[in-house]
């Protein structure tokens, strides 16, 4: 009996088929890139209300985090100062600076600055800064060398592989606390040579379990 | 077309192709349903049936915006009606399988004219299963891939492999696969000769689905080779499924749930109600198709002589549970148990009961046996039967577990009523839109069978029914 | 929805709520949006203006950028004291309720009270709270409470007030026509400005009524009754434990006398009550007897009779050969324990029972040991009954012109027979110092806006008058103001702010500055505690003894839920179940079973209390151990006037209560409505209705869930409770965990201490928000209460005794839960918690299935869908507040657990001992029956408790190896009395 089908077809059959393999492939490849957290979540610099420059008074200035983030040690917040502290030196430094018109506003009025927030975790998660600061998690860890960042930048994806990794294998991001807040330090040795002798001196051991995070 | 009154009478020795049909009147008889124009009665039917379906996803559309609330499920009755129709439609979907695989590899001839029809009936009753499992879940949106094994980048986790609804995940789906595989490479050759009969698109697209298939000696080896391999392949399947989902239960604490007896009671209660269903199918399917002559009384004989015997076992089954229950002398066991049959869910018992255990034993009469109307209600007993089945395990047993202060009731909503009602819509609908498109019955295998059946008559006279040389040897049956 | 929760009850949201509730164009905007009052922009119906003013206070203006929508951190201008975000800060304060006052500490999360505990220092106290008080911060945050200041129904604010009472005062002239009417009298800064107002106004009466009648506030002395002195303690139509007294102090003293040591030496004290309704003082007595209330006179005359030998003057109405043989034993008891033992008196029976009673007590030399007598802080000399009776002649009579209430809404429940509403309409000025928009309001020319305990200035007092200065917590949401401001300004007192008034009468009694922060600090002013004082003139009272009326009696009790009728719009309250009917949502007319044949009745039936004219309809229900002949009847429902929560809840039995039936009484015609009937809610035995014995009867044999003995068994064989069910050898199919090393916690609950109060129940609601449900829905089985009380029945169905326990999850260590979650939402943590991880959770239910408690609780719809914005501010920061299609359940209070080891940690200290973490419930349970610690510290309580021979593990036959195990109840039953099984 006739063809229905030209020989041919058998051809572009095969052919169709590889096409349709290697779009495959090839999309969920584009796509798992795309949404893997590391490509997917760092980056996001809002901008502030307040030009507000971390290089300048972290880095450059050396001012100490504890400085205006004093809540880090006693509190899970790392609270964003109030409008107080920045007073403290605007006062005199540059008490006329326009940049500054928001904050000397909000001194005057009592109103607050409205900070863009930018590291953000999911609701559920109780991340608690006291409880990493005080052994020794360096602010770097998760959020960079912020004191070389003129806008603040995520640069950590943040989520919970991410947190599993060092809460596994915390040596290599555990510091002497004294040095938290020194973004910079090189150690002479092995940081987590380093890490290990601090993680068994004061019995380290982060939690692997749900409730550790969630609540 | 030509009527057989043999066809209905039973007194007539049934056999399995009547009125000495020729090959080439069977091709055109089954043919000619999907190519004939389509008759009014079917879309009446199918309008309805496809409605009852909109019903369904209506409900599930409902309760995905508002939360498992708008069922009547509560504590203690977390499982309920949801559960209930999962397994009542898993356990449908068992004859497809037993038929074709099971029944091919003892040889019985007499599946060729129902298991291509029982295949389809599988597969869309686990279609119409499936829905569940995701859908009595609280945040289906997360369910429907935390409970695949997919590597994560956010959250690093895989599902808990101890869990029986992960193994569930894997039974069904893997028999879902399986059993849609076995059922198109059986539709091939049929599909072929709808081809070569059809003309302009529709030879197109049979021609497309019959993946070229020319019927040639070497492609028929092959072809039975195939259908072997899966026929063994699907064989584990069909205990293995039903095993698997009585594990949800088997594995808990529960008392009435915690029991080692449920896989062979599960797999028998599945091939009871399959058959069941079968036969409520296959008797309305031969008449408005006129198939009388293939789908004989002898088919709806041996598939009644199936149900009577699995109907047994789960009787036995039933009795099994009681004697342990006593048996262990276990005081929260025994409770349930009295609990069943006497306690707030008893008219759910007996009703049970009363439809699996007692109304299959009229087959022990070949007179009921072959009764068609007859067969056509009890049938419809028994499905009823097995669906309360699975009710009374679930809601009897979690109404009254451990705690007395935890005790409550269930009470099902409109909600759940019509989600239940709607998946037969869906089912209906699948199974009409078949039997319109598709060669319901094995063209090719039956004519094989006929043939071989004919070489013995010409050989040495033997009866028809006489025991046939395996089919898969046989060569030429075009 | 949990990504909105968190915004609105963020810090962010309060501060700007604070900012708008203060400033003035916020006052103005409210009235522009909403003429009626400012609490609907807390409403649900008005979530989009909520939105308005979120995106006005912390700019979510839609603004979202490409990836997330942007949030934004409003850090404080300036540096607020002691404020640290994001850790809680503690006041201690005190909340006035039934006459007494309980010392209070609140948790304040970011300017949000959040949480109430006891004040460990205040003696009434002792750091355990009651359900009312836990409940008491719903009521502040009850967005139907808000209201206006209204003049004649026209919005109207403070300032007009002001003016007004200014030009009022010389109206007053000597004040004849000048009624106030408060509550009982304990706050000394009101009754100094009582003083004035009296001084002021000569001829103004002052009118103290409390609705519910007290254990503080009946009597003209407060019997201060040492329970764990009394070897005896004979309770005859008293519910000490219960709803009596609001204080926690009796309990604590009555559980100390019951504890439980080794089995040689272990002495308990013995409790008989004699009752008409089954209280939970009855669930937890040796011997429980029923009577009528009426009849309680008898047995007082009949036990002072066999105490001195002489005949009783009183017959106790059908009495039987058995009330003989009760009171015989009862009074031979209390003969042996002279000088230990009491007889204490529900404050429903009239003063000359407790006369009676009193002579009983010193006839035994009870009073001194045991017994004593402390002076009332009010001055009002009369009943309290006799009082409003005078008040409502003079208003009828038109000699009223002026009526400031400052108690509860009297137009609701003042008896029945004094037509208050209609006297009410006959006084001109009428000022209503209104705890919300209620039946009283709505007659009153001035609605003044009362400002709740946690936002006002004031102070209060203990029965014993230990004085507690009242600091607010928060500003008043509403603008309310305080008794004392109110008064103050009407009668010209020297002071107008509630503050001033606080603090000048305190600065000089406390000499300075320091003297004042310290009883702030403290929670309460030094020496202000009073000796005992002399014993009163009982005498005076004793009547001559009125036989009781025969017939059908109703007797009128406070409810667990409502009290009074003032908390009928708290969902918490209204939600957690009366200890012993586990009726929900309701009040009912309880009868026993025999009452309800008698009156051709069943479940849900609905009857007609009539008397007098006066009528009420009621749903019927049939409790067990419930007196013949008696009807027991809460208050507080029925309300007319009332918010969402409270509409349509039960039936309002004020309307038959009248003066001379004020406790109780009789000459009731009491018929069943035909072809009526009002459907009932239980949070335990759904099917009671089916077959109440199967259902809340526990067959001790074939179910020990519960288990309890005898003393004298105890003594015999210390181990019963764990030699009931015996199992071989178990072992687990999955390796076992070791859990030998770091802290494990654990829970030990003592069945012998646990009263059934409801107080762990509500707690863990506040702690953890869990959301309330709503009558259909528990009607359905959906209630949220991750901790639930269970109460079983013993013995035959028409007297039984019953038996309460605290169920939460217990943790188990090989949890059935956790292998059948397919996603492992529910995992074992290495301190033996069973975590439940709500984001991970599909909701299978799978785990509830294989939970043999059934402690687990399914979010079936969006519960907090209709939890009002304002409430979302009692939320606590520190617990995820789940979303619809979530499991979830008790992690022990994990969120506590773990801030406590992050606090430890970041000292260096990583061993947890008791003290460092307490649950909710163990923190506030008034019987001390609930003990958590770790386990592995074998110095620890919970590890102690866990070695009794009592201890004993529910379901150890399942091998789940529960963390919270039972120590099975003792009961010490007289053996000349046939002890019920």
């Amino acid at each position: 009996m006739a063809l229905i089908f030209p020989k041919s077809t058998d051809q572009i059959l095969r052919l169709g088929a590889l096409a349709a393999g290697l779009v495959v492939i090839g999309g969920a490849a584009m796509g798992l890139y795309v949404t893997w957290p590391d490509n997917l979540k760092t980056g996001y610099t809002p901008v502030q209300p307040v030009p507000y420059s971390h290089k300048l008074h972290a880095g450059e200035l050396g001012m100490d985090c504890y400085y205006c983030h004093y809540t880090v040690t006693k509190s899970s917040y790392a609270a964003v100062p109030q409008t107080e502290v920045c007073m403290n030196c605007h006062v005199r430094v540059k008490p006329q600076s326009p940049r500054l018109e928001k904050i000397r506003d909000s001194y005057a009025t009592g109103k607050p600055v409205e900070w863009v927030k930018v590291h953000k975790l999911a609701d559920f998660v109780y991340f608690n800064h006291q409880a990493h600061v005080t052994v020794g998690v360096s602010c770097v860890s998760c959020h960079g060398r912020i004191d070389q960042m003129v806008e603040v930048k995520q640069v950590k994806p943040l989520n919970m592989a991410w947190c599993l990794d060092c809460h596994r294998n915390p040596a290599p991001n555990i510091r002497p606390v004294e040095q938290v807040t020194n973004l910079a330090w090189q150690p002479d040795r092995d940081p987590a040579e380093i890490g290990r002798e601090l993680i068994t001196a004061k019995g380290i051991n982060p939690p692997q379990n749900c409730s550790g995070c969630h609540r | 077309m030509a009527q057989n009154p043999a066809a209905l009478d039973p007194h007539v020795k049934p056999i399995l192709v009547q009125g000495g049909a020729s090959l080439h009147k069977i091709t055109d008889d089954i043919s000619k349903i999907t190519e004939s124009q389509t008759p009014l009665k079917w879309y009446i039917a199918i309008g309805i049936s496809s409605s009852i379906a909109l019903i369904l996803f209506a409900m599930l559309g409902w309760l995905v915006w508002m939360g498992i609330g708008v069922w009547g499920n509560n504590q203690p009755v977390a499982w309920a009606w949801d559960i209930t129709n999962f397994v009542f439609w898993i356990g449908i979907g068992h004859a497809g399988t037993l038929i074709s695989a099971i029944l091919f590899l003892f040889r019985q001839k007499w599946r060729t004219s129902i298991n291509r029809a029982a295949e389809a009936m599988t597969l869309f009753a686990v279609a119409c299963a499936g829905i569940y499992p995701l859908f009595h879940t609280g945040r289906p949106w997360r369910a429907a891939y935390w409970l695949l094994p997919l590597p994560n980048p956010y959250l690093a986790m895989w599902p808990n492999f101890r869990s029986p609804l992960v193994w569930d995940v894997f039974a069904v789906s893997t028999y879902l696969t399986v059993s849609a595989l076995f059922w198109y490479v059986g539709l091939i050759p049929d599909l072929a000769t709808l081809r070569d009969r059809a003309k302009g698109v529709r030879q197109m697209i049979f021609g497309a689905a019959s993946l070229g298939w020319r019927g040639s000696a070497r492609m028929w080896n092959n072809y039975e080779k195939a259908y072997l391999i899966l026929a063994a392949l699907s064989t584990p399947l069909v205990l293995s499924v039903h095993s698997i989902v009585s594990f949800d239960f088997a594995t808990s604490v529960l008392p009435g749930w915690h029991t080692t007896i449920f896989p062979p009671y599960f797999v028998a209660g599945a091939i009871f109600s399959g058959f069941a269903m079968v036969i409520t199918l296959m008797v309305i399917a031969r008449w408005a198709l006129n198939l009388q002559y293939l789908i004989t009384i002898r088919h709806l004989e041996n598939m009644n002589k199936v149900i009577l015997a699995t109907g047994t076992i789960v009787g036995y089954a039933y009795a099994t549970e009681f004697f342990i229950a006593w048996y262990s002398g276990n005081p929260y066991e025994r409770f349930v148990f009295i609990n069943r049959a006497f306690g707030p869910f008893a008219w759910a018992y007996w009703a049970m009961v009363t439809c699996n255990v007692v109304t299959p034993q009229f087959f022990w009469s070949k007179r009921l046996r072959t009764n068609v109307p007859f067969m056509f209600v009890l049938s419809i007993f028994v499905n009823i039967g097995m669906w309360f089945e699975r009710f009374v395990i679930i809601a009897t047993s979690l109404h009254r577990d451990f705690m007395p202060s935890a005790w409550g009731y269930f009470r099902p909503t409109p909600v759940d009523m019509l989600t239940f009602f709607g998946t037969f819509g869906l089912f209906v609908t699948l199974f009409l839109a078949f039997c319109r498109f598709l060669p319901v019955i094995a063209v090719s295998e039956i004519k094989g069978m006929m043939a071989n059946e004919a070489m013995h008559e010409a050989m040495h006279g033997q009866p028809v029914n006489a025991p046939a040389v395996p089919e898969v040897l046989e060569g030429g049956r075009h | 929805m949990i990504q909105i929760t968190k915004k609105l009850t963020g810090k962010k949201y309060w501060r700007s709520l604070d900012q708008f509730y203060q400033t003035s164009e916020f006052q103005t905007w409210v009235n522009r949006e909403f003429p009626s009052a400012g609490q609907d922009m807390l409403d649900e119906p008005s979530r989009r203006n909520v939105l308005k003013v979120m995106a006005a206070s912390f700019g979510l203006a839609g603004l979202t950028a490409c990836r997330r929508p942007v949030e934004h951190i409003l850090p404080n201008s300036k540096g607020i004291e002691d404020l640290i975000p994001g850790r809680p800060n503690y006041y201690n304060t005190a909340m006035p309720l039934g006459g007494a006052s309980m010392g209070l500490m609140v948790e304040v999360n970011d300017g949000r009270p959040t949480k109430i505990e006891g004040n460990p220092n205040h003696p009434w106290s002792l750091g355990r709270a009651r359900a009312y008080h836990q409940a008491s911060i719903l009521q502040m945050y009850d967005p139907d409470r808000g209201l206006a200041f209204k003049e004649s129904g026209n919005n109207s604010d403070w300032a007009k007030f002001e003016a007004w009472s200014g030009s009022v005062q010389g109206q007053l002239g000597d004040g004849s026509g000048l009624r106030i009417l408060s509550e009982y009298l304990h706050s000394p800064s009101l009754s100094a400005v009582r003083k004035h107002a009296l001084t002021r106004f000569p001829k103004a009466q002052w009118i103290e009524y409390n609705a519910v009648q007290t254990n503080e506030t009946a009597l003209p002395a407060i019997a201060r009754v040492a329970f764990d002195k009394a070897a005896v303690v004979v309770a005859l139509d008293s519910d000490f434990l219960g709803l009596d007294s609001s204080t926690v102090l009796p309990v604590k003293e009555y559980v100390k006398g019951r504890m439980v040591g080794d089995a040689d030496e272990t002495v308990m004290s013995r409790l008989y009550t004699v009752e008409s309704q089954f209280s939970v003082t009855g669930a937890a007595a040796d011997h429980r007897f029923r009577s009528r209330s009426s009849d309680i006179g008898g047995y007082a005359n009949a036990l002072l009779a066999a105490i001195q030998n002489t005949t009783s003057p009183l017959k106790v109405v059908g009495q039987t050969p058995n009330t003989d043989k009760a009171v015989a034993a009862i009074a031979k008891d209390l003969i042996a324990n002279k000088g230990k033992s009491v007889v204490v008196c529900g404050p429903r029976q009239p003063g000359g029972v407790h006369a009676v009673v009193h002579q009983i007590n010193q006839a035994l030399g009870n009073v001194g040991p045991v017994v004593t007598y402390l002076n009332r802080t009010s001055e009002q000399q009369t009943s309290q009954v006799d009082a409003i009776k005078t008040l409502a002649g003079d208003m009828a009579a038109g000699r009223v012109n002026t009526l400031v209430i400052l108690s509860y809404n009297p137009a609701y429940s003042a008896p029945a027979d004094l037509d208050f509403v209609a006297n009410l309409k006959k006084v001109a000025n009428v000022i209503y110092l209104a705890p919300e928009e209620d039946e009283t309001a709505a007659l009153a020319k001035w609605q003044i806006p009362a400002a709740h305990y946690l936002e006002s200035w004031a102070d209060s007092q203990a029965p014993d008058g230990t004085a507690t200065i009242h600091q607010p917590t928060i500003q008043p949401l509403y603008g309310g103001k305080t008794a004392a401001e109110l008064v103050a300004t009407l009668t010209g007192f020297k002071d107008k702010k509630a503050y001033d008034i606080v603090r000048n009468y305190w600065l000089p009694i406390l000499k300075d500055e320091k003297g004042w922060r310290k009883a702030l600090h403290d929670g309460m002013v030094p020496n202000t505690t009073s000796t005992a004082a002399a014993t009163p003139n009982f005498a005076a009272w004793a009547s001559a003894p009125t036989p009781a009326g025969s017939g059908m009696e109703v007797v009128f009790v406070p409810s667990w839920s409502t009290y009074d009728g003032r908390f009928n719009n708290n969902a918490w309250l209204q939600e957690v179940p009366d200890p012993i009917t586990k009726v929900t949502w309701d009040n009912a007319a309880l009868v026993s079973k025999a009452t309800a044949s008698k009156l051709g009745v069943q479940m849900n039936d609905v009857i007609s209390i009539e008397r007098n004219g006066r009528k009420v309809e009621a749903a019927v229900f049939v409790q067990p151990g419930q007196a013949d002949d008696s009807i027991t009847v809460a208050l507080g429902y029925g309300r007319t006037r009332v918010g969402r929560v409270g509409e349509g809840t039960g039936f309002n039995a004020y309307a038959v209560r009248t003066t001379d039936v004020f406790g109780f009484g009789t000459g009731f015609t009491v018929s069943k409505v035909a072809g009526k009937s009002y459907p009932l809610v239980q949070t335990q035995d759904y099917d009671s209705q089916t077959e109440p014995q199967l259902v809340s009867f526990q067959p001790k044999a074939t179910r020990p869930v519960l288990r309890e003995g005898t003393l004298a068994e105890y003594k015999h064989e210390p181990n019963f409770a764990q030699e009931m069910v015996e199992t071989p050898p178990l072992r687990s199919l999955y390796g076992e965990y070791d859990y030998s090393r770091g802290n494990q916690w654990a829970m030990a609950i003592d069945l012998n201490s646990c009263i059934g109060c409801n107080a762990c129940t509500v707690a863990c609601q506040a702690e953890n928000n869990i959301p309330v449900v709503g009558k259909t829905e528990v009607a359905r089985g959906r209630e949220m209460h991750w901790i639930r009380i269970d109460r079983y029945y013993t013995g035959n169905a028409e007297d039984p005794q019953a038996v309460t326990a605290p169920i939460p999850c217990m943790q188990c260590e090989n949890a059935p839960c956790e292998n059948v979650c397919p996603v492992a939402a529910t995992v074992h943590s290495p301190e033996g918690l069973n975590d439940m991880v709500y984001n991970r959770c599909v909701g299978t239910r799978y785990c509830s299935n294989n939970c043999p408690f059934k402690v687990r609780r399914f979010n079936f719809l969006a519960w907090h869908h209709d939890t009002k914005e304002s409430q979302k501010m009692q939320w606590n920061p520190d617990v995820t507040v789940r979303m619809r299609g979530v499991m979830e359940k008790c992690t022990y209070c994990v969120q506590r657990i773990q801030e406590a080891k992050i606090d430890a940690k970041a000292k260096g200290k990583r061993w947890m001992v008791d003290g460092d973490v307490t649950p909710a419930c163990a923190q506030t349970c008034p019987s001390d029956a609930i003990v958590f610690g770790n386990v592995n510290d074998l110095n620890s309580r919970v590890a102690k408790m866990k070695l009794s021979p009592r201890n004993y593990a529910m379901l150890a036959e399942l091998n789940i190896k529960p963390r919270t195990t039972y120590l099975a109840k003792l009961r010490n039953p007289n053996p000349e009395l046939e002890v019920r099984s």
